[in-house]
């Protein structure tokens, strides 16, 4: 039987398999073409981000020049962009006017949001028990109180037993919290193993070919 | 037709436009005097002839003498000009009538039978003028093989002249039809039956054509001459050779047609015509003289039959003769016995399939099936358009279908609805709420950073972080370590504090620092870092000499691999653009494991991981400490518990920074931001507690606030 197999196809399982072979074989030819095909995906990457970074501008430039609907944040977005990427091509990324900008425009937005979620995450929490009143939901609240109040003391003051490397908030953390993050990983490992085989034996093509 | 008088020279009754001369006329030579008298002469001869037979018989004569015998010459009148066809009718004239009857009775009966016409009219033939007599010279020599003879063709035009006229070919053949059925109907009836009855009475232009009738034939113009209003001898004589009155009373010439036997006539007609070839022009028609078979009838006469037909005929006509009465009598009915008797499904057996009517069913009028009745029809049932039967639409079910289908539909019908949320009881306005938990929380977490409270006690360093403490202690003077920084803008507040007081040790323990960042905002997340620990600890760090920022490496696990391989072919370059591997501490590093320590700082766990599994295992003997988000502590702290170590310090979140600086000499931001931490976190537990305890009591108390309404 004549298998047909497409080239695109053909070229994710030759470098795949390379790539996975330089793991396991010591041989300078193989581990110089890993390397250099590694390199590809570095340059291809930085190459798919700059697109993806001209795709955004476009979008949101035929939508401030159609005059569409919240144009007025697209404009800010486009205006912010070209802003920023003349800062940093006139005076360099590391300059102080391309790190005001980053300390005083996308730390203090990106913190605010950090510290929304903050309030909006204990808000939830107090109407959970509105919502759900089980035994999991007590369990649930529970939990959140031990670790928010053996994260630091109470007012200054430690309660033995909660507090510590030996506290009741180390062991929540330490056991059943790294019991299940080990699960996680372990899960993580095999569907990682399982996509990587699906791509190199073709069944799987995220790539579109 | 009329029979009122018209000059000769005219062709046409001037009263009713009746032909007065037959369309043979111009077979007549009109200028030819001679022919006229002397057919005159014959036919006045042969009238005359008949005149003086007494009995009527004028057959007798014809019939009697055979054929070649003078002597029915001298009682035909035959003139010396006959045709050759002549002798030819008296052949088969001759022939007919001795087959038809043996003897004198088959002689009788013949000569009764035969209309006084017919012998008239074969005497006519005798009295052919010489022209005609040529012209059927002519037609025997071009037809010899036809069997036809010039007795019958002059029939057909006396019967033409009889008053069909001028007629169509069709006409014609129709008229032919009738008058065979005339000419096997003359055998049994009289000659005056043949008289025209389609009038109720005897016009008189029937009675001046009676009249006429033996001169048109011949001598039209003669004919013409005769006395109207006299009947010819012949018709006297055939009335009475009938013996029936002539007279013009319609009735009793229909009383006489009804006692014709005309199952009798159709029998014999059928066996005249049988084996006859059907004509197909009129041509082709024979001129079959009234009561004339031709030879081939004759001998399809069953007196020809075979010996073994005839005896099977007799045989057949003795058993039809039988009387069925006689028959059945004599039959014994079939006896069953008793026990066939008792076993003869009688109900069973009788025909309970209701009687179809045959007549209801449509008889075949075209196609292969022509003549059928009751076949399939041709179009199907299905072209038909009928209007569809009409059916309840109610479905019949019981009380107890009907309330499970309700119930059903019910539950269908709730899954498609959203349950309608609650309002909180006791709870006035979540916009309110809102504002206060953040009114609370900001005084909470502001008001110890205002004042620069340190009233909160540091907590002690865990096991990780003095890992991580003990070597940065070990770290010599610009000794190269790689510096991470892998977080986002969003997470600076907490990973800010948590790295800067490594960054410090590193400062303090003079190591230089090569920065690199797998995320895009990673370089200027490194220089911030920076610039803080320097305006915190106050360091003075510079660029290049102290440290490196390698920027961003794309590419993910990809890149951080690739990075981990080969770092100075994935980095040349510096934020700067300057050669990064050019300054003094890097120029001895050509791969990771060159340096003193790999310090990886992120917020998310994903970060960790691809920096553990991609970069950890071309480290060698170089140690990796994590200083992570307090997010993060679940999936990173499996590395660290692990045997061997993929990862030899951590520094977890604010904690762990703030037990970090508990340890070092000087307190940078987790001193700082602890207490405010401290406060922050407790009341927002205590909120969280607070609330929970309230939902859950208002909850409580709703439901038994609906449960006692529910009972009254």
């Amino acid at each position: 039987m004549r298998l047909k197999i497409p080239l695109s196809v053909s070229i994710v399982i030759g470098v795949g398999v390379v790539v996975l072979l330089g793991y396991f074989i010591e041989i300078p030819v193989l581990a110089i073409v890993q390397q250099v095909l590694l390199e590809w995906a570095l340059i291809l990457a930085a190459v798919a981000l700059l697109v993806g970074v001209i795709n955004l501008l476009s979008v949101h430039f035929r939508r401030v020049s159609g005059r569409q609907k919240n144009g007025a944040y697209s404009m800010i977005l486009v205006s912010s962009l070209l802003l920023t990427f003349a800062l940093g091509a006139l005076f360099g990324p590391k300059s102080d006017l391309s790190l005001w900008v980053f300390n005083h425009v996308q730390v203090p937005v990106e913190s605010s949001l950090m510290g929304l979620l903050a309030v909006v995450l204990a808000f939830a929490c107090v109407r959970m028990l509105w919502r759900r009143l089980n035994p999991f939901s007590l369990l649930f609240l529970a939990t959140v109180l031990v670790m928010l109040l053996g994260a630091a003391p109470i007012m200054g003051i430690e309660i033995p037993g909660l507090h510590g490397p030996d506290g009741l908030r180390a062991l929540i953390a330490q056991v059943p919290a790294v019991a299940g993050a080990r699960g996680i990983l372990i899960g993580i490992g095999l569907g990682t193993i399982a996509t990587g085989l699906r791509v190199l034996m073709g069944a799987d093509r995220p790539y579109g070919g | 037709m009329c029979g009122k008088p018209n000059p000769d020279d005219l062709d046409v009754c001037q009263y009713c436009e009746a032909r007065l001369k037959p369309l043979i006329g111009p077979f007549e030579p009109a200028d030819t005097h001679e022919p006229e008298e002397r057919e005159r002469s014959s036919v006045t001869d042969w009238l005359d002839s008949l005149r003086e037979q007494e009995q009527g018989e004028l057959f007798d004569a014809e019939a009697e003498f055979p054929e070649g015998d003078e002597s029915a010459e001298d009682v035909s009148l035959q003139p010396e000009e006959s045709y050759p066809g002549e002798p030819a009718e008296g052949d088969w004239l001759s022939k007919l009538l001795p087959e038809r009857g043996s003897g004198e009775e088959a002689e009788a009966s013949s000569a009764s039978e035969s209309p006084e016409w017919s012998a008239e009219e074969a005497s006519q033939e005798t009295s052919v003028p010489d022209w005609l007599s040529d012209l059927g010279k002519s037609i025997q020599e071009q037809e010899e093989e036809e069997t036809f003879s010039e007795a019958e063709i002059e029939a057909f035009q006396d019967v033409d002249l009889w008053g069909m006229g001028e007629l169509g070919e069709e006409e014609e053949l129709g008229a032919e039809q009738d008058l065979e059925i005339g000419i096997t109907s003359q055998e049994e009836i009289e000659p005056a039956e043949q008289l025209p009855k389609s009038g109720e009475e005897i016009p008189d232009w029937l009675q001046s054509f009676v009249e006429s009738e033996p001169t048109t034939s011949a001598e039209p113009e003669e004919a013409a001459e005769s006395e109207p209003g006299v009947a010819p001898d012949w018709l006297v004589e055939l009335e009475e050779t009938a013996g029936i009155e002539t007279s013009s009373d319609d009735l009793e010439v229909e009383s006489e047609l009804e006692k014709i036997d005309w199952e009798a006539l159709q029998t014999d007609q059928i066996d005249l015509k049988a084996g006859q070839e059907t004509p197909t022009t009129l041509e082709d028609v024979p001129a079959v003289a009234p009561f004339a078979l031709d030879e081939e009838e004759a001998s399809l006469d069953i007196g020809e039959m075979p010996e073994w037909l005839a005896e099977a005929d007799a045989d057949d006509s003795e058993e039809q003769e039988t009387p069925l009465e006689e028959i059945d009598a004599s039959l014994t009915p079939g006896e069953l016995p008793g026990w066939l008797e008792a076993m003869r499904p009688v109900e069973a057996a009788a025909p309970t399939a209701p009687f179809t009517e045959e007549s209801d069913q449509e008889v075949e009028s075209r196609g292969p099936l022509a003549g059928l009745r009751g076949v399939l029809p041709i179009e199907p049932e299905i072209t038909q358009i009928k209007k569809p039967a009409a059916y309840a639409m109610k479905l019949q079910i019981s009380d107890s279908e009907r309330k499970h289908a309700s119930l059903f539909e019910e539950l269908i019908s709730n899954e498609g609805v959203s349950a309608p949320i609650e309002k909180g009881f006791g709870i006035s306005s979540q916009n309110v709420l809102r504002v206060v938990i953040f009114l609370l929380l900001l005084f909470a977490v502001g008001w110890p950073i205002y004042t620069g409270s340190q009233s909160v006690d540091l907590p002690l360093p865990s096991r990780e972080t003095n890992q991580a403490s003990r070597m940065i202690d070990n770290v010599m003077v610009s000794e190269p370590v790689l510096l991470a920084v892998d977080y986002e803008p969003g997470f600076s507040g907490e990973m800010d504090a948590a790295s800067a007081s490594i960054v410090d040790h590193l400062m303090i323990r003079g190591a230089y620092l090569a920065v690199v960042s797998s995320t895009p905002t990673g370089p200027a997340q490194a220089e911030r870092l920076i610039k803080i620990v320097n305006n915190t600890a106050g360091h003075a760090y510079q660029y290049a000499s102290q440290y490196s920022n390698f920027g961003y490496v794309p590419g993910g696990p990809a890149g951080l691999l690739s990075f981990a391989q080969a770092p100075r072919r994935v980095i040349r370059y510096g934020l700067d653009g300057e050669q990064v591997w050019e300054a003094a501490p890097l120029a001895d590093v050509q791969t990771l494991a060159d340096f003193a320590f790999v310090i990886v700082i992120t917020d998310r766990p994903e970060t960790a991981r691809v920096w553990i599994e991609q970069v950890q295992p071309t480290l060698g003997d170089t140690n990796m400490i994590l200083v992570v988000s307090a997010q993060a502590e679940p999936l990173v702290r499996p590395y660290y518990e692990g045997v061997p170590q993929q990862v030899n310090g951590m520094v977890i979140g604010l904690a762990g920074a703030a037990a970090y600086e508990n340890g070092m000499p000087r307190t940078l931001l987790a001193r700082k931001y602890w207490d405010a931490y401290s406060y922050g976190l407790t009341l927002a537990a205590l909120f969280i507690l607070a609330g929970s305890t309230f939902n859950s009591l208002s909850r409580v108390f709703a439901k038994r606030k609906n449960t006692f309404k529910d009972q009254k």
